[in-house]
């Protein structure tokens, strides 16, 4: 636990001192001042939360993997990941402090990103208190999402450009994986004899269409439902559990 | 306090280590001699935990590494040869991030950040960036991270390379002023700063235990023999058959691969034999030029015994 705590203090520290806080800041700023403005973000309707989270998900995913990136494929790289190896410390610990530190940097951006515009529906009296809770479960969920591919990427990667690449794509293809495999179920459909083609469509009947959507990405329909906490939990704990897998092995440590 | 059971690694088809076992008495300071590629940072690095082995067995203060890593774990301290310090962070934060994962409470964090400061002369330096110190002070601070938890074995891989002389010889001191408080095992290829440093050596030569004796052995058989270096201008093909026949001599090499005409002949009273070999080499027109004692370095004492041994 002590030395989790030591993992999340200095990933937090290292975090805002970096250049992530600074492209936050004006994101928001940005963001409350189209609130102002044209009262609607990107000419969606104001009389609900939803196009304010869904704003608000485009710009923190990438974040948290642009601030994820480093946390182990730097430590790597400059050495400083030996002090895990000879040390009494589990790569749990490692894991846990730097999830934790990230879904704290996210949690403080998303309250920078969406405060005002909260804020500004609540004083124009739009607020659907739902809605808003929907909302924030949703970011939290899609941040602690980002943050597991985020992690798994720097563990499996040698530089953070690569990390980053590796983050945003697997967060790509869960947000658009229905329509990606989809596409693919039809081109490989059309390839297999006529008898196979329901069968192979039918495997991605559980993420096709609007449903399938709210379970991989709650925010375009705004609304959370229970399978979609249990699939992002569950696909969240994979992550971390091969990132651990990952850091664990001696290639890594070596 | 350190036991070392047969502990063997391969890196694919590429063994690095063979068999190798020794242990170390609580309170002494060994030390850890090859030339590159020898297996000294591969043996460290397994004692420090960060690699596995393929075989062997590893006991560090009753502990098995192994099995009970985590506690085995505690009681070392490890100083790399490549200092696994953020540049990013100062000198006391870094060492308090430390101790915490050594899993230091807040006060003996706070009480082991101070006496590695003090221990160490980074005072003046604790609260500047890593990033910025000079390579004697960074090793320094990677000595400090090793200590900061007061471990019963300490671990060190070349602690003096790519430092200056006057910041060796501080290193130096400082190893020794450890000597006493810690057990202390490390690694080097200069026998000269071993010999002033440990009391005990364990060579090891291509991932094998070559040797492993008390430093006053070595000197005891360094003082057995002298080495005298004789240069001929006309050396006949039966030059080592002839000097083998000399009374006191034991043995007779060329000094250096190569080249011709220049003898090491090792003896075991310089008295006389000096007579018998000028006499030889004048009656049988060897054209001498000269003849005169070399002193052996505890290393080359060192290196022959390995060769003896083989």
């Amino acid at each position: 636990m002590n030395a989790a705590l030591g993992v999340y203090r200095r990933e937090l520290g290292r975090i805002l001192a970096g250049s992530a806080t600074f492209l936050a800041l004006p994101l928001a700023l940005v963001w409350v001042a189209w609130q102002r403005h044209y009262g609607a973000p990107l000419g969606l309707p104001v009389d609900g939360m939803d196009a304010a989270f869904r704003a608000a998900a485009l710009v923190l995913a990438p974040l948290v993997v642009w601030a994820g990136a480093p946390a182990l494929a730097a430590e790597r790289a400059e050495g400083t990941a030996t002090l895990w190896a000879i040390s009494p410390v589990r790569p749990s610990a490692v894991v846990g402090g730097k999830l934790l530190a990230l879904l704290t940097f996210a949690l403080a951006a998303g309250l920078l990103v969406t405060g005002p515009a909260v804020w500004a529906q609540v004083a124009l009296g739009h607020a659907a208190w739902p809605r808003v809770g929907a909302g924030v479960v949703g970011l939290v969920l899609l941040c602690m999402l980002a943050a597991s591919f985020t992690l798994l990427a720097s563990a499996l990667a040698h530089h953070f450009s690569t990390a980053f690449a590796w983050g945003l794509g697997l967060l790509a293809l869960w947000v658009w994986g229905n329509e990606i495999m989809a596409r693919a179920a039809g081109a490989v459909a059309a390839l297999l004899p006529t008898g196979w083609a329901p069968a192979v469509a039918g495997l991605f009947d559980p993420v096709a269409g609007w449903g399938g959507r709210a379970v991989l990405y709650p925010l375009y329909v705004g609304w959370v439902d229970p399978t979609a906490v249990c699939a992002m939990g569950a696909v969240a704990v994979v992550a971390l559990a091969a990132t651990h897998q990952v850091m664990a092995s001696e290639r890594w440590r070596g | 306090m350190l036991e070392v059971e047969g502990l063997t690694k391969r890196f694919g088809t590429v063994t690095a280590l063979e068999d190798v076992s020794f242990s170390i008495a609580e309170g002494e300071v060994v030390g850890l001699l090859g030339e590159n590629g020898a297996g000294k940072t591969t043996t460290l690095r397994l004692l420090a935990g960060s690699l596995y082995p393929t075989a062997g067995r590893v006991v560090i203060g009753g502990r098995n590494l192994f099995r009970e890593p985590l506690a085995a774990k505690r009681k070392v301290g490890y100083l790399p040869e490549q200092l696994p310090l953020d540049p990013g962070m100062r000198v006391r934060r870094f060492l308090d991030y430390v101790g915490r994962l050594k899993g230091l409470g807040r006060r003996d964090r706070g009480e082991g950040v101070r006496h590695v400061l003090s221990v160490c002369g980074l005072e003046d330096a604790a609260d500047r960036n890593l990033g910025v110190l000079s390579r004697g002070m960074k090793t320094r601070v990677g000595l400090a991270q090793a200590l900061v938890h007061n471990p019963e074995l300490v671990l060190l891989d070349e602690p003096t390379a790519g430092l200056d002389p006057q910041q060796v010889l501080n290193m130096r001191e400082l190893i020794l002023s450890l000597a006493g408080h810690h057990t202390i095992l490390f690694s080097s290829h200069n026998l000269g700063e071993v010999s002033e440093c440990c009391n005990r050596v364990v060579l090891l030569k291509e991932g094998h235990v070559a040797a492993e004796d008390a430093l006053a052995s070595l000197e005891g058989r360094a003082g057995d023999t002298r080495v005298l270096r004789l240069r001929l201008a006309h050396p006949p093909e039966d030059l080592y058959d002839v000097l083998g026949t000399l009374h006191d001599v034991t043995h007779a090499e060329p000094f250096e691969a190569d080249v011709d005409g220049v003898v090491r002949v090792t003896v075991l009273a310089v008295e006389g034999v000096r007579e018998r070999i000028a006499t030889e080499a004048v009656e049988r027109g060897w054209g001498l030029t000269e003849l005169a004692e070399v002193s052996e370095s505890l290393a080359e004492v060192f290196h022959r015994k390995v060769a003896e041994e083989e």
